[in-house]
């Protein structure tokens, strides 16, 4: 029963690494979140809220991993591994993080992928032309940056869904 | 003149008056925030008593620098667990999610470059008090 409940807590808790006792059936989670149910931004970065599921917060680290990284066009369709990314690329990456895509999806494909409408913690946009998600209350994006900056970035203006099919991953 | 001299001293010394209790109790504010809560929301409140089966977190601010801090916790029987090199920025709040099944009094403390800066006591389960 003791081996159950931790391998339970193992489950629940994937990204708690550093602190977990040996062998016990208690965890201290690491590294540490902000309270509440939306992601907060800080430098650039973005921190996962405490109350997101584990998969949610794997896609908010995914992307604070390439968060400031160059746009490319194609970037992170050839290989996850990439100096830069685009839109779809980048969108991509998030969700592969959190465990829910396998194969990078073009802006096309995103317009039927997952389920119709906004998620509870993330919604897709995605046109012919252009794609980009919104984790946990921020808007995951290769654009809307100053003049000369574009690539992957957090922001926190919320997003405009004219002209954009809306979908999300189904249970999220 | 020399009546208008007198007002504007006397706004002076009134001005002055007035500001420095501010100054004194913006000098005297903590460094840091640092509690216990049942919850892990935005509104959680800092509690000494958590139900077994609730989401206890450690909440941890810094208000002036940056900083990395450590988070430890004993639990009842006496283990000792820690989250090392956290990073917070300053006015941020951030909660290291807890997960204990263990009834009794867990012991939270957090610590900045070693030294230890907080400490906070709750209990899991029981209706003792916490000390």
């Amino acid at each position: 029963m003791p081996m159950l409940a931790a391998s339970l807590l193992l489950i629940a808790f994937p990204t708690s690494a550093a602190a977990r006792s040996g062998g016990g059936l208690a965890s201290f989670e690491d590294p540490p979140v902000v309270p509440g149910a939306t992601s907060t931004l800080v430098r650039g970065r973005a921190l996962p809220p405490a109350e997101a599921p584990p998969a949610v917060t794997a896609a908010i680290r995914a992307g604070n991993r390439i968060r400031a990284r160059t746009y490319i066009w194609g970037g992170g369709h050839g290989s996850w591994a990439s100096r830069g990314y685009d839109c779809s690329g980048a969108v991509s990456f998030a969700l592969h993080g959190a465990g829910l895509l396998q194969t990078p999806l073009d802006s096309t494909s995103m317009m039927s992928w997952g389920a119709a409408g906004p998620g509870d913690w993330i919604t897709i946009y995605a046109n012919h032309r252009h794609a980009f998600a919104e984790i946990a209350g921020l808007r995951w994006d290769t654009s809307g940056d100053r003049r000369g900056v574009s690539g992957p970035r957090w922001h926190v203006d919320p997003a405009d869904a004219r002209g954009f099919v809306v979908r999300h991953p189904i249970g999220y | 003149m020399a009546r208008s001299a007198l007002t504007l001293c006397a706004a002076i010394a009134i001005a002055l008056g007035a500001a420095a209790p501010v100054a004194a109790a913006e000098a005297e504010a903590p460094a840091y925030q640092h509690f216990v809560a049942c919850g892990l929301g935005h509104h959680a409140k800092p509690s000494h008593h958590c139900p077994r089966r609730s989401a206890e977190g450690a909440f941890f601010r810094t208000r002036r620098d940056s900083v990395h801090y450590t988070v430890c916790v004993r639990f009842p029987e006496g283990r000792t667990l820690c989250a090392k090199h956290q990073e917070a920025d300053r006015g941020v709040l951030y909660v290291n999610a807890l997960t204990t099944p263990q009834p009794g009094l867990h012991r939270i403390t957090w610590f900045v470059e070693g030294k230890r800066v907080g400490r906070y006591y709750f209990r899991i389960g029981t209706s003792n008090t916490a000390r």
